[in-house]
């Protein structure tokens, strides 16, 4: 060692970085070696072909892109590729919003389409036998309460209320919402909750199901539960006026 | 194992150091950055530890009453004893060693107190460095220190 | 094991987390904090040019773990790899009357530092510490990696990332 590297950098040895959990499929990126670490060798390769798993590339022909649509077996993703692609969703609509409003708006936005089209493969999952179109508000909340939750955030939300104030007004409670888990919000963005964009995407199943809806996600912590969320759904008067038309 | 041993005067200096290798042969190195480098973190470390912990008497001039026994570097530890008039006794061992602190204490107050301290015609105040009497050359102290430390269990 | 005080350094060795868990210590001013950070940061650094000179020319130091084939094929067989904790020349602990301090580095650069109270049992004290520093990094990854309003190298300002550092400081 020469005397001219006398602060090493941080890092003085290629040692290698642990993933502390046993990935149960596929490879994981091992910073020590780079790019390197994900190249397809002879020998990665021959596991990854023996290993009977599903692969997000299209390496093989078991890859998620050539299964059929129409799978009830549930295809779960990694949550960390999630939170960050999530993260940097909330990076990029906040570069472009003026305000804590707008940045709520746009990740609204975000989920609306979301909502709209997994609202449509979750109906075509079910089949058209079993399944059938909600028309009564009770109806469709529970559906989004339960099934639509369980098949897009791999669980049931926590609680399902209805306002005592308004006959409109509805709340679905989720204690840990799936894609704000890891995001704490700064003192000074206000009320701002990033669970705007899972609101946006009850509110694109709402409408899509023709009921329109107004879904707003409030903080609401208590003891112990510093992440709950309180999702505000607000539906048109009209909603209230043809329900009771119809069943009364 | 027991790699080194070093002795720092109240003014900094390294008054003494001595390699132990793997094999019976013992060599002195004169490489004195070594014993910079390892004063500089001794020092650093010493102040960290007396400004974290407590101090019973809040007028400033009373030495934090939290002593440095030892620390790690890589695969060493260093175990470190400071006399009352500030002489620095160092012994650097591999990290399989926790406690040397009866050995510091032995060397000091029998293997130097004896031979430096007690012998008239050794300097206990050293010289700056290049000066003949930088060091502690005095041959009983080599001899029967090396001896103490070898017979430890804890040497090989 | 108690903890008394965790501290987070990022790569040019700038305090960007601090957390006092237990008064045992003292307390002092943030600048204080600042330079204490600095100090165990520069400290590293020579200690890590030190350990090859410290016993002289004949310590090998282990290689194993920098080859990166051999490094690939332990990665493919079992799916888990070693240790997290790169810091294997740099200062590991100290060890004094009142309290231990002991270093854990990412490759990344990061440093976490974590202040404990002493045991005579450097071993069994020194696994402990391990341990939590591997639920801290993952913690780091977790709760301030994966936060949008988090900056690089910048102060952690994030509360949910404090709740679960006291979490785990309850749990050891």
């Amino acid at each position: 060692m020469s005397n001219d590297n006398i602060i090493l950098p941080s890092a003085a040895s290629l040692s290698t970085l642990s993933i502390a959990d046993n990935p149960k499929s596929g490879f994981g990126y091992n910073p020590s070696l780079g790019p390197l670490s994900n190249t397809i060798t002879p020998e990665s390769s021959n596991i990854l072909l023996n290993r009977k798993t599903l692969s997000l590339t299209p390496t093989s022909g078991n890859s998620i892109y050539d299964k059929n649509v129409n799978n009830k077996k549930i295809n779960e993703i990694n949550l960390s590729s999630l939170s960050f692609l999530f993260c940097e969703a909330v990076n990029w609509t906040h570069r472009n919003s003026k305000g804590i409003q707008d940045l709520e708006t746009r990740l609204n936005g975000l989920g609306y389409q979301v909502g709209q089209r997994f609202l449509e493969l979750i109906k075509l999952r079910e089949g058209v036998k079993s399944s059938k179109r909600e028309i009564k508000i009770i109806d469709i909340l529970r559906f989004i309460h339960g099934t639509f939750w369980k098949s897009i955030f791999g669980k049931t939300a926590n609680e399902l209320e209805k306002s005592q104030d308004a006959s409109n007004e509805y709340m679905i409670i989720d204690n840990v919402p799936l894609v704000s888990k890891f995001i704490s919000i700064p003192k000074d963005y206000g009320n701002l909750n990033c669970s705007a964009f899972m609101a946006g995407i009850i509110e694109g199943a709402l409408d899509s199901s023709s009921f329109h809806a107004n879904v707003t996600a409030h903080s609401a912590p208590i003891d112990g539960v510093p992440l709950r969320t309180v999702f505000l759904i607000k539906f048109d008067e009209q909603l209230v006026i043809r329900e009771s038309l119809r069943f009364n | 194992m027991i790699h080194s041993f070093f002795i720092f005067d109240r003014h900094c200096n390294c008054i003494y150091s001595r390699e132990y290798t793997n094999g019976d042969a013992i060599n002195k190195t004169n490489d004195s950055d070594t014993a910079k480098l390892l004063f500089g973190i001794l020092y650093s470390l010493k102040n960290i530890s007396g400004k974290l912990a407590h101090t019973n008497d809040d007028s400033g001039f009373a030495p934090s009453n939290n002593t440095l026994k030892s620390f790690t570097l890589g695969t060493y530890r260093a175990h470190y004893l400071e006399s009352m008039t500030g002489l620095k006794f160092i012994l650097v061992s591999d990290t399989h060693i926790d406690n040397l602190q009866p050995v510091l204490w032995e060397l000091y107050s029998t293997h130097y107190l004896k031979n430096v301290v007690h012998n008239g015609l050794s300097p206990v105040e050293f010289l700056a460095e290049n000066d003949p009497y930088s060091k502690i050359s005095n041959h009983n102290f080599i001899v029967q220190s090396d001896a103490y430390i070898q017979s430890l269990p804890v040497y090989r | 094991m108690k903890l008394y005080s965790i501290y987070i350094l990022n790569k040019a060795g700038g305090l960007i987390y601090q957390n006092n868990l237990d008064p045992s210590l003292n307390r002092l001013t943030a600048n204080d904090y600042l330079v204490l950070a600095g100090t165990l940061h520069g400290v590293h650094a020579i200690a890590a040019k030190l350990t090859p000179t410290i016993v002289g020319k004949d310590s090998t130091s282990t290689t194993s773990g920098t080859d990166p084939t051999a490094n690939n094929a332990l990665l493919l067989s079992t799916g888990k790899v070693q240790n997290s904790n790169t810091n294997k020349t740099g200062l590991g602990s100290i060890e004094t009357d009142l309290f231990n301090l002991y270093v854990f580095q990412s490759l990344t650069g990061i440093k976490f530092i974590l202040i404990t109270s002493p045991n005579p049992i450097l071993q069994k004290q020194h696994e402990q510490a391990s341990e939590t520093f591997r639920h801290l990094y993952v913690l780091y990854s977790d709760y301030v990696m994966k936060d949008p309003f988090y900056s690089l190298d910048m102060p952690i300002k994030s509360q949910l990332f404090d709740l679960k550092v006291g979490e785990l400081a309850a749990l050891v």
